[in-house]
C-alpha cells in the first residue's frame, strides 16, 4: 500500500529537500503516522495539542478534501496522492 | 527571522526608512511579517503561511508609532489609493491612479429600508469594476520589488480581471485560474486583456487549491492572492480609510459588507481601528456585519449556531463571486464580529435579485450578486433592529455586474483542466 504524499514547501526541511515521498497507508492517519516515522517532525507541524489538523493545513486525498469526508479515517487507496495544501489563498 | 533575513528585508525599497525619517518623501510605513494565527515572526518573505502553524502570515505595521508622520492635508492632497502610501507597507503599483471608491449618501434607499444615515462605498466605479484593483496593486507592488515577470491568481472572475488589466499595464504576463462554469462573457474579457485563461473543474475552491500547489512549484510567479498574500490583503486597508475620510475623517458607528475569503471585510474594518491609533480619527467602536448567500455562508451559518470556528462547505450560489466554502479569515470574523457588536447575516437565495433591483432602482448603481446580498443584509439588519435608524451605517458594494452578455464571447480559455498541477504544468509548458 504504497501513497505519494505531497510536501508543502516549509516541511521539506523534514523531507531532506524532496516535495515527494513514498509511505504507506490505508487511511489519512496512517499515511501522515507513517510519514513522521520516516521523517520525524510532520506530527507536531500538522496536529495541534488536541490530536486535531490543524486550522490552516488542508489535505487532499487526489481532489477531495478529506474534510468532507471522514476526516483521518478517509480511506487511502493504494497508488493515489495525498497532498498537504496550506489554506492560506482564496479571494 | 534571521539576522540575514532581517537585513535583506529591511533593505528593501521602502522598508529601509524609520519611522521618524521618512526618505524619498515618505513611501511606505515601517512593518513586519507575523503570523496572525501564533504570532510567530516569519523567517521568510517568500512564504505566506506560518512555519510553525500554517497561519496566515501579514504585515503587522505600529500604527501608533506612525501618530504624528502623517496628516489630513497631505493625504488629502494625494491621489488614488496611493494617497495612503505613509501608512501602506508597500507602495502599491499604479496606485495614484486606482482607488478613491466614492462614498455615496443612499438617501433613497435608505428611506426605504429605515436607516437615516447610509452610506455606500461604491467599489463599482473602480477601473476594473471591483474593489480587487486595490489588493493586486499592493501585491504588485511587491512584485516589482521583487523583480517578478509573470503575475498569476486564482478567481471567481473579479480579480482575474483586476489581475489581467494591471499586468498588461506593468508589462507582466498574467496567468489566471478560474472556475470552468465562469460566464463566457468574463473570459472573453480576460483574454481580451492578453491573460492566460485556465478553466478549472470543481468552481473556485479547485481553483483556488490548485493556486495554493501551483504557488509552491512556481514560487517565481508572482501568485497575488496566495504567495504574495500578505501584501494583497494590505490593499483592502484602503477601502476602509476611504470610508473615514468620505465621512469627513471620522469612523461610522457599523460596517456592512459581503465575505468570500473575509479578507476584504476583515482588513477594511481592521484599518478604521488603526486609522484611529494613528490619531487621524478619533477612537469609535465600529460594529462589523458580514453578509452571504444563503448557498454559500459558511461564516454566517456559524455566527448562528453560537461556534468560534467556521465549517467548510460546498458553494451553490448566484453570487458566484463570493462563492468561496472555505473561508481563510471566517473564524477571525466570527470573533470580530462578536466583539464589535456586529453580526453575520444570511440571504436566502432568491431575494439576492431582489436586492440588487432595489439598489438600481432607489440609487442608479448596478451591482453584481454579491451587492444584492449586501442590500438584503441592511434590510434585515435595519428590519430587526440591529442598526438604527439614527446611526452611522456603511455598506461596502465590492463588485459591478458582469458585462452585458450581448457581447461577443466569441474568445474562450487557453485551456480547461482538472485541478492538478500536472494538468496545469502540461498546459503552460505547450
Amino acid at each position: 500500500m504504497s501513497v505519494t504524499v505531497r510536501v508543502p514547501t516549509t516541511l521539506r526541511t523534514l523531507t531532506g529537500g524532496e516535495s515527494e515521498v513514498a509511505v504507506e497507508g490505508a487511511t489519512v492517519g496512517e499515511v501522515l503516522s507513517a510519514l513522521d516515522a520516516a521523517h520525524p517532525g510532520f506530527v507536531e507541524k500538522l496536529f495541534d495539542d488536541e490530536g486535531k489538523l490543524r486550522r490552516f493545513v488542508n489535505v487532499f486525498v487526489a481532489d477531495d478534501d478529506v474534510r468532507f469526508q471522514q476526516g483521518l479515517d478517509t480511506p487511502v487507496p493504494d497508488g493515489e496522492t495525498l497532498s498537504i495544501i496550506p489554506a492560506v489563498a482564496g479571494g | 527571522m534571521s539576522p540575514s533575513d532581517r537585513a535583506r528585508w529591511l533593505s528593501a525599497p521602502g522598508l529601509a526608512c524609520g519611522v521618524a525619517v521618512r526618505c524619498n518623501g515618505g513611501v511606505s510605513a515601517p512593518s513586519e511579517l507575523v503570523c496572525r494565527a501564533c504570532g510567530t515572526p516569519s523567517a521568510t518573505a517568500e512564504v505566506q503561511y506560518c512555519a510553525a502553524c500554517f497561519g496566515p502570515v501579514e504585515l503587522r505595521t505600529d500604527w501608533a508609532a506612525l501618530a504624528g508622520t502623517v496628516d489630513r492635508a497631505a493625504i488629502d492632497a494625494g491621489r488614488g489609493m496611493a494617497r495612503w502610501s505613509p501608512l501602506l507597507a508597500v507602495e502599491p503599483l499604479g496606485g495614484d491612479a486606482l482607488g478613491d471608491a466614492p462614498l455615496v449618501r443612499a438617501e433613497a434607499l435608505g428611506e426605504q429600508i429605515g436607516l437615516g444615515s447610509l452610506w455606500l462605498l461604491d467599489e463599482t466605479r473602480s477601473p476594473s469594476g471591483s474593489f480587487k484593483d486595490r489588493v493586486v496593486a499592493t501585491a504588485l507592488g511587491e512584485a516589482r520589488r521583487r523583480a517578478m515577470t509573470v503575475a498569476a491568481c486564482a478567481s471567481t472572475g473579479n480579480l482575474a480581471r483586476a489581475l489581467a488589466i494591471a499586468a498588461r499595464r506593468a508589462g507582466m504576463a498574467a496567468v489566471v485560474l478560474v472556475p470552468d462554469d465562469l460566464e463566457p462573457v468574463r473570459i472573453a474579457g480576460l483574454v481580451a486583456e492578453r491573460a492566460t485563461v485556465i478553466a478549472v473543474r470543481g468552481g473556485y475552491d479547485g481553483a483556488n487549491r490548485l493556486a495554493s500547489e501551483a504557488a509552491m512549484a512556481r514560487d517565481d510567479w508572482a501568485w497575488v492572492n496566495v504567495g504574495l498574500r500578505p501584501w494583497y490583503v494590505e490593499g483592502a486597508r484602503t477601502s476602509g480609510w476611504d470610508v473615514a475620510r468620505g465621512l469627513g475623517w471620522r469612523l461610522p458607528d457599523h460596517v456592512v459588507g459581503p465575505l468570500a475569503s473575509g479578507s476584504y471585510l476583515r482588513l477594511a474594518h481592521d484599518a478604521l481601528g488603526a486609522l484611529a491609533a494613528t490619531g487621524l480619527v478619533d477612537e469609535h467602536r465600529v460594529a462589523l456585519h458580514g453578509a452571504q448567500p444563503a448557498g454559500c455562508a459558511p461564516v454566517a451559518l456559524a455566527w448562528v449556531e453560537g461556534a468560534t470556528a467556521v465549517r467548510p462547505v460546498r458553494p451553490s450560489t448566484i453570487a458566484h463571486s463570493v462563492a468561496m466554502g472555505d473561508p481563510t479569515d471566517g473564524d477571525d470574523l466570527l470573533a470580530i464580529a462578536r466583539a464589535t457588536g456586529g453580526s453575520m447575516v444570511v440571504v436566502p437565495e432568491e431575494e439576492i435579485l431582489a436586492g440588487v433591483d432595489l439598489l438600481a432602482a432607489t440609487e442608479g448603481i448596478a451591482v453584481e450578486p454579491a451587492g444584492g446580498v449586501v442590500v438584503r443584509a441592511l434590510a434585515q439588519l435595519a428590519k430587526s433592529g440591529v442598526l438604527r435608524a439614527d446611526e452611522v451605517v456603511v455598506a461596502c458594494l465590492t463588485g459591478a455586474p458582469s458585462p452585458d452578455s450581448g457581447a461577443s464571447a466569441a474568445a474562450g480559455p487557453t485551456a480547461t483542466i482538472d485541478p492538478t498541477l500536472e494538468a496545469l504544468e502540461a498546459v503552460l509548458t505547450e
